[in-house]
Formats: C-alpha cells, sequence, structure tokens
C-alpha cells in the first residue's frame, strides 16, 4: 500500500525531527544555568582535572555551533560519558536500568488496555445496568486519584500490612514467577487511572459505534448480533482509543518514575531520581534523553498502529501532498 | 454575573457537578479556614507522635508530633495557591504567545508550534526533574518550571481560535471600518479566546495539583519546613511502617482534590458548551 | 417470487408522553416484479412500517399485530423474532444515507463476503470472490476487482449506494426494502441509482417495496402507489391509476402541491405562490375521531368525525382504493 508507506516514511521523519529539536532543547537549557555551570553541572565532586576534561570534552572553549554539534553527535552515538560516582560508562548504566522500566511500562500498559477495554465493552452492552453505573462511579475515582498515591495505598495494604506480595525491587532476574510477583503492584498502580479512562472511552465509542447505520445495515443483512459487535462494531470503536494512546504513554512514562521510586525498582526513574539527589547531573541527562527517545518512539509506534486500523488516516496525508 | 449565576445554576444541576462543587468548596474552606483554627502546625511535641485521630489531634500527628489536621490544612493551601497561580500564568502567558502566533503567521507561527512541540515531546515528569535538578528547587523555581509545561496547551488553543476568528467576516468589517488591531485583539479576539482557555483552565488545575503534589513528593518542589500535600505524603511514606496516619490523612485530601476538582472541571466544560444547551432550558 | 403483502400492521411506541399508537392497521400488497412506492411527509410512519417488517425497531417500539405474508409463507410480525431469519436471505434493505452504510474501517470486499458467507456458504474462495466482483460490475461500478479492495471512503455517494445494492443483489431477496434510497444523492445520481435498483427487479424478479417522500420518484420509477398520512394507509393503487385520478383528498393535494416545470405562471407573484395543505399534522396523543385527516381536509363533512372510513373502490378499478367515505366528490 503505498499510501501507508508513504505516511510511515512522514511521520518517522517528523519523529526525528521532534526527536533532534528535543536534543536541542536540552543543549539549550543547560546554557541559561545561574552560576557555574561546570560546578551545577558536575556537582560537589568536580576536580580540577574533571573540569579541564568536561570543558575538553563539551568543547566548552570553542564556539556555541561546535558545541551543538559535539553534543548532538555524543547523544546520537551513545557516547554519553563516564559517571564520576562509580566509574561506569554511563550508557551502561542506562542500559541496565532501561529493561526494568519498559517492562513496567509494558505491563501497565497490557493491564490498562485489557482491563479497560473490557470494562469499557461489558457496560456499553448494558447501558443503564447496575454494572454500568457502578463503573462510571469508580471510573472517575480511578481517573483523578494521582498514581503515586495509588501506589503507596497498594504498597500498604498488600505489601505491609497483608504481606501478600513483597515490598521492594523487581526481584530476581532469571526467576520469571518472582519477578512476576514484583511487578504486579506496580503495574496495577500505573494502569489504575488509565483503566478508568479507557473503560469510559471504550464505552461511550462502543454505544456510539452500535447505533450508526452501518451496523443496521449488518443486522438488516442477518449477522448475529455477536458477530456485529466482536468484529464490526469493536474494530470501529477502538480507533479513537488508539489515538488516545500517545499521549497517555508520556503520563505513563511519569508515573513510571514515581512507582519505580516507591517500590524501590530499578529503572530509569529511579536513576534519575538519584542522580539529581547526588546532583549527578551527566546521569540526569542522559536519563532525560533515554525518556525522550523512548517517549517519541512510543508516539510514532502508536500512529503507526492507528494508520493501520485506521484505513482513512493515510489517505488524509495523500490528500494534503 | 447573571451568566456565572446561571454556569453555577447548571453545574448544581449534574449529579456529578453538584458533587464536584461540593467538593471543591470542602476543599476551600478546609484550606481557607483550617490553617485559622488549628494548632501551630510546625510545632513539634516528639512524645506524641504518631498519635490516632482524636479530639485534641483530628487527623493524629506524624512522626514529630506535629497535629496533621493543620499541616494538611496548609499543605491544601500550598496546593491550592500555587495550582491557581500555575494555571493562571500559563494561561496568561499562553494566551499571548498563541494569539500572536495566530496573528503574524508566517514564520513565527511555524517557530512557536515547534516550541510547542518539543516542549510536549518530553513526559511532564521527567521534564520538571530536568528544570529543578538544573535550577534548583523552591517555590519560585517549582511555580516556573510547573508553568512551562502547561504553557504549550493553552497557547495551542489560543492560536486555534485565533486563527479561526481571523477569517471571520465580522473580523474583516471591523478592519474595513478602520479598527486598529489593538483594539481588534482586545475588544474581540481575547474575549473568544477566554472563554475555552477557562474551560481548559478548570480543567487542568487537578493535572496541576496532582504534578506538584508529584514533585514536592520528590523533594523537588516546595521544600519544608513548608508543607505541601506532596511533602506531607512523603514524610508518611518515610514512616510507613511505623504509622499508618500521616499518610492518610494528606493522601485522602489529595485524592479528594483532585476528584473534586475535576468533577467540578467537567462540569463547567459541559454547561459552557452551548450545544449540549437548548433542551429544557 | 410471488410478492409480499402486509396485513393489519399496528406499531406502538412507549414515549415519556404516553403509549404512541404510530402505526394503524396497516395493510401493503408489493405484486411479484413489481415496484411499490410508499408515500407520506416525515412523521408520516413509512419508515416505522419497512423497520419493522425487518424487525429492527428501536427498544421502545412495539408491534401489536400485523402479518407478513412473503410468497407461500406467512410471518406473525407481532412475534419478536419472527423476521430474523429472513434478513439477508428473503429480504433485504437499502437504507438512507449511503456515507453511513458501510463500516468504515473494513474493505469494500469485507462488506459483500458477509453477504455472500450468509446466503451462498457454498461459494468458497475464488468463486466467492468471482460473485462479488460479478455483483459490482452489474450494478454499474467500474474496475470492480480494483474497488473491491478499495474502503467506503475512497468511494463517493452514488458508489456507496450502488455498493449496498450489490449487497442486495447477493442476498437475491424476495423483498427488497429501499428507505429513501436517493435522497441524500443530488438528482442526476439518482437516477442512476434507482436505475440499478429497478435494474434488480429484472434480475431477480424481487418486490421491492421503496419509501420516499418524493412523488416525482414515485410516478418516474414505480408501478404501484400507497399513501400514507399520520400512521395510517388512505390510498393505494397502480401509479397510473392514482395520478389520473385521486381518490383520496390527501392524495389530491399532494398532487396539486407538485411544481411542474412547465406549470403556467401567472404575471403577478402572488398567483405563483407554492400550494400547500393547510393545519398540521394530528396530536399523536390526540387523534381525532373518525377519519385521521378530516382535520385539514377540504371536502370534510359531519359524517368523516362518526366512521373510520373503510377502503372504497375508486373509479372501478378494484386495484385502486382509498379510505374516505366521499370518494369522488369534490
Amino acid at each position: 500500500m503505498p499510501a501507508l508507506a508513504n505516511f510511515i516514511a512522514h511521520r518517522l521523519a517528523a519523529a526525528l525531527l521532534t526527536l533532534a529539536g528535543a536534543i536541542l532543547f536540552l543543549f539549550v537549557i543547560i546554557q541559561f544555568v545561574p552560576g557555574d555551570m561546570i560546578t551545577i553541572l558536575l556537582g560537589p565532586r568536580a576536580t580540577p582535572e574533571l573540569r579541564a576534561d568536561f570543558v575538553q570534552r563539551m568543547g566548552l572553549d570553542r564556539s556555541i555551533l561546535e558545541q551543538v554539534w559535539l553534543f548532538f553527535s555524543r547523544a546520537i552515538t551513545g557516547d554519553l560519558g563516564t559517571d564520576v560516582i562509580s566509574g561506569r560508562k554511563i550508557l551502561d548504566m542506562i542500559l541496565e536500568a532501561l529493561p526494568n522500566t519498559l517492562q513496567l511500562a509494558a505491563a501497565g500498559l497490557l493491564v490498562s488496555v485489557v482491563l479497560g477495554v473490557a470494562l469499557g465493552c461489558i457496560a456499553a452492552l448494558k447501558p443503564g445496568s447496575v454494572l454500568d453505573t457502578t463503573l462510571g462511579v469508580t471510573s472517575v475515582a480511578f481517573i483523578t486519584t494521582p498514581a503515586f498515591v495509588v501506589a503507596i495505598f497498594l504498597l500498604l495494604i498488600f505489601s505491609i500490612q497483608l504481606h501478600w506480595l513483597p515490598v521492594t525491587g523487581a526481584g530476581a532476574p532469571d526467576d520469571p514467577l518472582d519477578r512476576l510477583s514484583h511487578i504486579v503492584l506496580p503495574a496495577t498502580a500505573l494502569s489504575i487511572g488509565w483503566i478508568g479512562y479507557l473503560a469510559r472511552l471504550v464505552r461511550a465509542s462502543l454505544l456510539e459505534v452500535l447505533s450508526e447505520q452501518h451496523v443496521r445495515m449488518m443486522r438488516a443483512y442477518g449477522v448475529p448480533e455477536g458477530r456485529i459487535v466482536r468484529h464490526f462494531a469493536l474494530r470501529l470503536a477502538l480507533v479513537p482509543m488508539i489515538a488516545v494512546m500517545g499521549i497517555g504513554i508520556g503520563d505513563m512514562i511519569s508515573n513510571a518514575v514515581f512507582v519505580e521510586i516507591i517500590f524501590s525498582r530499578p529503572g530509569i526513574g529511579t536513576l534519575i531520581y538519584s542522580a539529581i539527589l547526588n546532583r549527578n547531573f551527566p546521569v540526569v541527562q542522559a536519563g532525560i534523553l533515554f525518556s525522550v527517545i523512548t517517549y517519541i518512539t512510543a508516539n510514532l509506534l502508536v500512529d503507526l498502529l492507528n494508520a493501520v486500523l485506521d484505513p482513512r488516516i493515510a489517505r488524509s496525508l495523500k490528500q494534503a501532498a | 454575573m447573571e451568566s456565572y449565576l446561571s454556569l453555577l445554576r447548571d453545574i448544581w444541576r449534574s449529579p456529578t457537578g453538584r458533587i464536584g462543587l461540593v467538593l471543591v468548596v470542602a476543599i476551600l474552606l478546609f484550606a481557607i479556614f483550617g490553617p485559622v483554627f488549628s494548632v501551630d502546625p510546625n510545632k513539634i511535641a516528639v512524645k506524641d507522635r504518631f498519635q490516632a485521630p482524636g479530639l485534641s489531634h483530628l487527623l493524629g500527628t506524624d512522626n514529630l508530633g506535629r497535629d496533621l489536621f493543620s499541616r494538611t490544612a496548609q499543605g491544601t493551601r500550598a496546593a491550592l495557591i500555587i495550582s491557581l497561580l500555575v494555571v493562571a500564568l500559563s494561561l496568561l502567558i499562553g494566551a499571548i504567545i498563541g494569539i500572536t502566533a495566530g496573528m503574524a503567521g508566517g514564520w513565527v507561527d511555524r517557530a512557536v508550534i515547534v516550541v510547542f512541540d518539543i516542549v510536549n515531546a518530553y513526559p511532564a515528569v521527567i521534564l520538571a526533574m530536568g528544570l529543578v535538578a538544573l535550577y534548583g528547587t523552591g517555590f519560585g523555581n517549582l511555580l516556573i518550571v510547573v508553568t512551562i509545561l502547561f504553557i504549550p496547551q493553552f497557547g495551542r488553543m489560543a492560536r486555534a481560535q485565533t486563527l479561526s476568528l481571523r477569517h471571520q467576516p465580522f473580523i474583516d468589517a471591523e478592519r474595513i471600518l478602520g479598527l486598529p488591531t489593538r483594539k481588534l485583539i482586545w475588544r474581540h479576539f481575547l474575549p473568544n479566546v477566554l472563554g475555552p482557555l477557562i474551560v481548559l483552565a478548570s480543567m487542568n488545575i487537578p493535572v496541576v495539583i496532582t504534578i506538584e503534589a508529584g514533585l514536592s513528593f520528590l523533594g523537588l518542589g516546595v521544600q519544608p519546613p513548608q508543607a505541601s500535600l506532596g511533602t506531607l505524603i512523603k514524610d508518611g511514606y518515610t514512616f510507613l511502617n511505623q504509622s499508618w496516619w500521616p499518610t492518610i490523612g494528606s493522601a485522602a485530601t489529595l485524592a479528594l482534590a483532585t476528584l473534586g476538582s475535576t468533577l467540578f472541571g467537567e462540569a463547567v466544560r459541559d454547561a459552557a458548551d452551548p450545544k449540549l444547551k437548548g433542551h429544557g432550558r | 417470487m410471488s410478492g409480499a403483502a402486509i396485513a393489519g400492521l399496528n406499531i406502538e411506541f412507549a414515549t415519556k408522553g404516553g403509549t404512541h399508537h404510530a402505526v394503524r392497521n396497516v395493510t401493503l400488497a408489493a405484486g411479484p416484479g413489481r415496484i411499490l412506492g410508499l408515500v407520506g411527509e416525515s412523521g408520516s410512519g413509512k419508515s416505522t412500517v419497512a423497520l419493522a417488517l425487518m424487525g429492527l425497531l428501536a427498544a421502545n417500539a412495539r408491534v401489536t399485530a400485523g402479518t407478513l405474508q412473503l410468497g407461500a409463507d406467512r410471518f406473525d410480525l407481532a412475534q419478536p423474532q419472527a423476521t430474523a431469519a429472513l434478513r439477508g436471505r428473503r429480504m433485504a434493505m437499502i437504507f438512507q444515507d449511503p456515507f453511513a452504510s458501510l463500516n468504515p474501517v473494513f474493505s469494500i470486499r469485507a462488506h459483500l463476503n458477509e453477504v455472500l458467507t450468509r446466503r451462498s456458504p457454498e461459494l468458497a474462495g475464488d468463486a466467492r470472490r468471482q460473485a462479488a466482483i460479478d455483483a459490482l460490475a452489474s450494478v454499474g461500478i467500474d474496475r470492480p476487482a480494483v474497488r473491491l479492495a478499495q474502503y467506503p471512503h475512497e468511494l463517493s455517494g452514488g458508489m456507496r449506494q450502488r455498493v449496498a445494492i450489490a449487497m442486495a443483489l447477493l442476498a437475491r431477496p424476495d423483498l427488497l426494502i429501499a428507505d429513501e434510497p436517493t435522497t441524500a444523492l443530488d438528482a442526476t445520481v439518482e437516477a442512476q441509482v434507482m436505475k440499478e435498483i429497478c435494474g434488480l427487479r429484472d434480475r431477480i424478479g424481487c418486490s421491492i417495496l421503496v419509501i420516499t417522500h418524493s412523488l416525482g420518484l414515485v410516478a418516474e420509477y414505480c408501478d404501484d402507489i400507497a399513501v400514507m398520512y399520520a400512521g395510517e394507509l388512505v390510498e393505494q393503487g397502480t401509479v397510473k391509476a392514482v395520478a389520473a385520478n385521486p381518490g383520496h383528498p390527501y392524495t389530491r393535494a399532494l398532487l396539486a402541491c407538485e411544481v411542474t416545470i412547465d406549470a403556467p405562471r401567472g404575471t403577478d407573484a402572488r398567483q405563483n405562490r407554492f400550494k400547500m395543505i393547510p393545519g398540521d399534522l394530528p396530536d399523536p396523543f390526540n387523534l381525532p375521531s373518525g377519519c385521521i385527516y378530516r382535520t385539514r381536509c377540504d371536502i370534510a363533512i359531519a359524517d368523516c368525525a362518526r366512521i373510520v372510513p373503510p377502503p372504497v373502490v375508486v373509479g372501478g378499478d378494484t386495484n385502486h382504493w382509498a379510505r374516505c367515505i366521499r370518494v369522488g366528490s369534490r
């Protein structure tokens, strides 16, 4: 499908441009730091050798354009420097922490989509029922309670009081069951808000689709109601949900930071946080960079998924072009 | 004035709006009058630590024996002040930038959109953390950082409204009659743009409250001994093993504040939507 | 194919203001291979009749009585799922808005396949694909193989309506119901679409019930006409007979309202005003006694309030009747 390929190329280019802009933004905000930039960036551990090394690396003695170029090329090639505290390459630290965060985000996403869609469908198929009204009320509570509050309460109830699930950490790396038990509460905390939101969205969307003429048409041709709902209506009803997920992923990444810290899980969030507390800015910067890359990539994937599911989207680009 | 009263009436009519309004008023009263009627929130009395709610301490005491009712009230006050300030500032700045971009068009408009896109390319909390790491903590910085997060939203809406208004025939008519641009903006654009922006503002208040609480929880927002709901929750969290009470009071207040302002914000949005009006009024 | 007949159809709606007896005692016949045009104003109940036949009424509607005779089979429409098994097999429907008839995220092929799997399950794979292509070609869609893979938004309104007709073709029904099939289309496209609908009749010999508010459409394409007013059938007959000699005052007034392109025009603008039927539709919860039309009728007499008019033969043609006690008077 040439239209789809065209669309993919456009979105990819847009994503790369946004990424470039984001990196540039990072550079810019560093420039305006009040006070001695190097002290702030390196923290209290800045020995004269480190300072000289830093100046040379970042090209602080050279022109602004060269500095921008150095910044960019370093970011793209993955040369994020060496951590002054641990002596490790910062890139390694990130790559070690990233899978944990991605697993958490994926788990949260999965739970919220599965439960949100399921609850939304059930509510839409029996509008006005007890289940529907209950869902309507509780979904608001789900949506509005901040994720870190939910996380703390879950921790309190299930870990500390009931001892059902472990309190901290991500679990032993090679024991999938252990890892699973460690991810349950954090993923739940992360997904609660989304479950409520998606349930409401899917409910409204499905109700609307079921009242549209093409559904009537299918009924007029004798298609069984079950097939109409599962096959024809659901696919159309889920389209607005995909569109909304892109923005939601940013929220999920933000909330993942809190959840990681509260549950003491290793991950990008805890990495950035402890680096801030230790005034270790190079690590903070690297963490932010990776968060942005993750967010932009996730958005891109969501857009592409959207285009695949809804054939009208690729067309709008074709018309504009 | 009467349009505001009728707005309140509409909000009262919907059941969720009613709950939202009640909660918002309750929280406001708590924030405004709570600190007045309670003991000194900073009074340390270590022998009284971790008391459950009782007559002398309505919400119990924290790890240093400080009264939680007054601290929570203070924290709520801080949360409300910050969120209202942030929303007001980002609305104002966003409106100015947005209208300018919409009116100017060309490269100015494109540049503004690009900047907005870049700010939005960062997950909110991540950007906030980065800015705080660089520029330091404190009330002022917190205000600036969170405002920056919200300017693009208001800016985009203001710009969209401006763009759609710009090409309306009545604007052309005013121009032909010789109305200077400055007056044009003041008399025509601003009122039309402000409406949806205020609705957006009311819907954003709970989000700001949550972000501020989150940042304070991380220690990156309001600094002790000043209380914010976030710092209170954090203190409670640190001592979770020893006592529930410090956490519960502040967390519940935060949840109620966000719930109430969300319901209220949605009711404002629904009441202001002209398409929903007309039946049975 | 031996035609469709509806007898004694009564439909009620449960509304906030009470029970609305929306369709009262409607008896219609669409002969085999004939096109019946069901005309009426908005709110006359014509679409409701169609939906009742298909079993697609809203949740607050109830068929209290009525039968459908399709060929040799009789169905009691008061039973909830009476005609459910007929859908897509012996009855098919074309809806009003072609832009809303097809699911935007499914291809044309998916839509046609859905009809084929139900109606002709013996066809599979290539044979099924070919049947779909043939159907599209026979309703005048160009490059049918290409169109099959396309999505609804890539087709114009007229084409989408043709796809709907192709679906009806594949269903090979005994009765096709077309609910205002061309209302959303412009005049030239209307002619093309109506041509295809009539083509269906030629191809599969079904009876067609066309629901419309346009007398012009009925005059041009239909064999028979039935006129509805406020939930009741007031006249039925062949188009020729009714046009030449309308038996019911309402039909007469409707025909008089038509503006023909070559009608004589007076020099004074006041002489060229549109004709209207004075008055309003009766209050559904407060229907007039006797004849439903008497409050707007120009020849109503005292008896009209006492008697519910039975069908009266008009002009000696037993196929042409009107429910008026003053048939033939002016």
